[in-house]
């Protein structure tokens, strides 16, 4: 539960990250604060270090999220991302998603559908992610949560495939 | 950097400092005791050489305990009171023991709560027959190593839930032994595995014992072991295998009668033995007398057998399906997978387990002993013995940990496969004005209604400051800790009262318990409860101040301010060590720990700051080595 995961890590305020970088990190801190590190230490402190490697934990989960990051960041630069009526003005991102979603639909019977639909969904995903990347780094608020609530679509429109994926693994 | 690991890398401690530490496997069917001599993870045997310490325990009619191969000729002679497989009814309730008793000979008492099993002279829970078992352990470890634990290892199979867990931890208190750490079993393997081998991959441990099975996906990465998904069945295993090949032989020698409890258990050890045979043959010879000079023989193939079989391997073979899912990984991502659990030994599960994985798997360590070779070894590390190498596991959630909303519903706060420690919050708030009191009932499972999840204990919260409905925002902190067990906090937000917290487990035992038993194991064990208490709260006062010897001649840079009240609190616990007052020990020991309560926060944001020196700020990690 830090309010700031990127300090955690030791990491400027940026959306894009590499991957290797932050799991070395990641690592790196685990070793010094996991609790087995303290086995043998009192109560108090092997209490302490639990609570601080969750907290650790919390921010690894939140930087490796592309929705955690960027609600994280948007968080950071004061921004309120609470769900409001936004989405509901901007006609062309609705329309964009009624699309998808049918696409998803007719896909779901289909295993070479649904990989197609998988890969145009990670590349969706990816350009949502620039756009983010872009926007914070200018400090375009708008824009930046524009990017943001694709994100949150497309995430979860991720987990609707994985249980398409799952239906179609378990019927057969 | 560790407060006990201030020897430099390289230098061990002498041989008379190192640390007595073991790794236990607590199985269904066979338990085990490992330690590390000489670098090396070894098993230690009884006095007649066996490493494998059967899971029986029989409550003799005199009032004695007596555990493993001294107790299996009472399964015949006085089922009612030995005990085999406990370890299927740890963290169970009694309507889970219901729809098992079919195959139980014991005589539960009746009530709700915690089953407990008639023996003479009273009843026991699981939870105390599982503790006999540890207790024979120490005791063999004991005599090994020449004096007392600091601690011990013991594993778990990864599906394990919060209740069957926290009932391992019991067991482990009740027989006077100090956990370091409940490891789960397929970890462990990996750990007994995964070091002299590649430094980095991916692994999957298959590990199919006796009752349980588990399936568990692992990367190891320089020295850091992470489970990336765990899946399996906690009523899963190869005495599964021999049930369907006793009921393929009561049904070919047409017996359709009730079977008493001795013939049934003399059934089952026939059908082990077809199966055991059937490893290494094509066939198996069957004979088995029941009753009356009633005498059938048969011959079981080997393709029946993978028949009868198969089914059961089946589910096996989907929970592996599911945790590559939950893994992102697909079946031919697999660098290595390896095989634990005497059940593995049966060549069918070895053919399907390498057909999924296109691989074949790892079988060179013994099956029955991996699991405590790699508890050994962690506990060698936990213990401070190997400084300067050691490494990290990282364990995950096995089941999505939630609470009880409106309408019977599960709000999932904690999901599967999030990696331990880890810490949720969440905010309620009162409905009533002045309202002081508020229940959570806390679930463990991935189903969405509350009755088809585990439950796991209901949470009372009490002096919450009367306000107005709705304005009290009381925050609850769920914390799983690295063993897989919950503890619950909650302070209102706008007052920052803390509430008064109140834990009625489901299945699990209630602290109050827990000490009562406590009592009753010392009445056979021959020690005062007295004599047990002062021994616990040494220990525990002995590690502060060790652990903060250790500290201070790391970091007394960072005493700071605090170096006379902590110079103060140290003189009062040595001054309790040496008495005999558990409760003046008890509070010397708080004293001093809050007295270096800042210091020890010191210590670990410099520990942080150290972590990422190295690792300037966004420089990226180009130019390591390849993965």
């Amino acid at each position: 539960m830090s309010a700031d995961p990127f300090a955690l890590f030791g990491l400027t305020h940026r959306y894009l990250l590499d991957e290797a970088d932050l799991q070395a990190r990641y690592h790196a801190l685990q070793r010094e604060l996991h609790p087995d590190r303290y086995a043998l230490a009192g109560e108090a402190e092997r209490r302490l270090a639990a609570t601080r490697a969750a907290d650790l934990n919390d921010a690894w989960r939140q930087l490796r999220d592309p929705v955690a990051r960027a609600r994280a960041l948007l968080s950071i630069a004061g921004q309120r991302v609470d769900e409001d009526g936004a989405t509901l003005r901007d006609t062309g991102f609705l329309m964009e998603q009624m699309t998808l979603r049918e696409a998803l639909d007719e896909a779901r019977a289909d295993a070479l559908a649904l990989r197609a639909f998988a890969d145009d969904l990670a590349a969706r995903r990816a350009r949502a992610g620039e756009a983010f990347a872009q926007a914070h780094a200018r400090g375009e608020m708008d824009a930046a949560l524009r990017a943001y609530r694709a994100l949150q679509f497309l995430a979860r429109l991720a987990e609707e495939l994985a249980r398409a994926e799952d239906d179609l693994l378990d019927g057969h | 950097m560790t407060l006990f690991q201030i020897a430099e890398p390289g230098q061990t401690p002498a041989p008379h400092e190192r640390r007595r530490a073991v790794g236990i496997d607590l199985g269904t069917t066979n338990s085990l005791v490992a330690t590390v001599r000489d670098g090396r993870p070894e098993c230690l045997p009884d006095a007649d050489g066996r490493v494998m310490l059967p899971s029986l325990v029989h409550y003799t009619p005199e009032g004695a305990v007596r555990v493993g191969e001294g107790a299996r000729l009472a399964l015949m002679t006085d089922p009612e009171h030995s005990f085999k497989s406990i370890k299927r009814l740890m963290g169970r309730s009694m309507s889970d023991v219901m729809q098992l008793r079919q195959a139980l000979p014991y005589r539960f008492e009746s009530g709700e709560g915690v089953p407990r099993m008639h023996v003479p002279g009273g009843s026991v829970t699981a939870v105390q027959v599982s503790s006999e078992i540890l207790r024979a352990l120490r005791g063999r470890a004991e005599a090994a190593l020449g004096g007392a634990l600091v601690g011990a290892v013991i594993t778990v199979p990864a599906y394990f839930d919060e209740a069957q867990r926290q009932a391992t931890r019991d067991a482990a208190r009740l027989a006077g032994l100090h956990v370091l750490r409940l490891l789960n079993e397929p970890t462990a393997a990996a750990v007994a595995y995964g070091l002299d081998r590649r430094d980095s991959g991916t692994l999957a441990v298959f590990d199919l014992g006796g009752g349980t099975f588990d399936i568990s996906i692992l990367r190891l990465s320089r020295g850091v072991f992470e489970v990336l998904a765990t899946g399996g069945d906690s009523q899963l295993g190869g005495d599964d295998f021999d049930e369907a090949v006793a009921c393929w032989i009561l049904d070919e020698a047409g017996i359709k009668a009730e079977l008493s409890t001795g013939a049934q258990r003399h059934l089952q050890g026939v059908a082990c033995q077809v199966k055991e045979r059937l490893t290494e043959h094509a066939q198996a010879e069957v004979r088995i007398e029941l009753g009356r000079e009633a005498v059938w023989s048969g011959c079981l193939s080997c393709g029946r057998f993978n028949e009868l079989i198969d089914p059961l391997v089946d589910r096996t073979l989907r929970a592996c399906r599911r945790a590559l899912r939950d893994a992102g990984l697909e079946a031919g991502q697999i660098d290595e997978v390896v095989m634990v659990g005497g059940a593995t030994r049966v060549p069918r599960v070895r053919e399907r387990v390498a057909g999924l994985f296109g691989r074949e798997p790892l079988t060179d360590i013994d099956p029955d002993r991996v699991v405590a070779l790699g508890a050994a070894l962690q506990a060698d590390v936990l213990a401070g013995n190997k400084p300067g190498e050691d490494w990290l596991l990282l364990d995950v959630i096995p089941l999505s940990l939630g609470i009880e909303t409106l309408g019977g519903l599960v709000e999932r706060l904690i999901p599967r496969n999030t990696t331990l420690p880890v810490a949720r919050a969440q905010e309620f708030t009162t409905f009533r004005d002045g309202q002081t009191a508020m229940a959570l009932h806390v679930v463990q499972g991935e189903r969405e209604r509350v009755e088809d999840c585990r439950s796991l204990a209901r949470f009372e919260l009490r002096g919450i400051p009367p306000m107005a409905a709705g304005a009290a925002r009381i925050r609850v902190t769920f914390q799983v800790d690295a063993d897989g067990l919950l503890t619950v906090s909650a302070v209102e937000a706008s007052t920052g009262v803390s509430a008064e917290i109140t834990v009625k487990p489901s299945h699990g035992l209630a602290e109050g318990e827990i000490e009562r038993m406590l009592r009753d194991s010392v009445a056979h064990a021959a020690e005062d409860m007295q004599v047990r208490r002062l021994r616990e709260a040494r220990v525990e006062g002995e590690r502060v101040r060790v652990a903060l010897e250790a500290a201070l001649s790391a970091d007394a840079a960072l005493v700071g301010e605090d170096g006379e009240r902590i110079t103060a609190a140290r003189i009062g616990l040595d001054r309790a060590l040496a008495g005999e007052d558990v409760e003046v020990l008890r509070q010397a020991t708080a004293a001093l720990e809050q007295a270096c309560a800042g210091f020890v926060e010191r210590r670990m944001n410099q520990a942080v700051a150290r972590a990422m020196k190295g690792h300037a700020i966004d420089q990226f990690a180009h130019g390591r080595e390849e993965d």
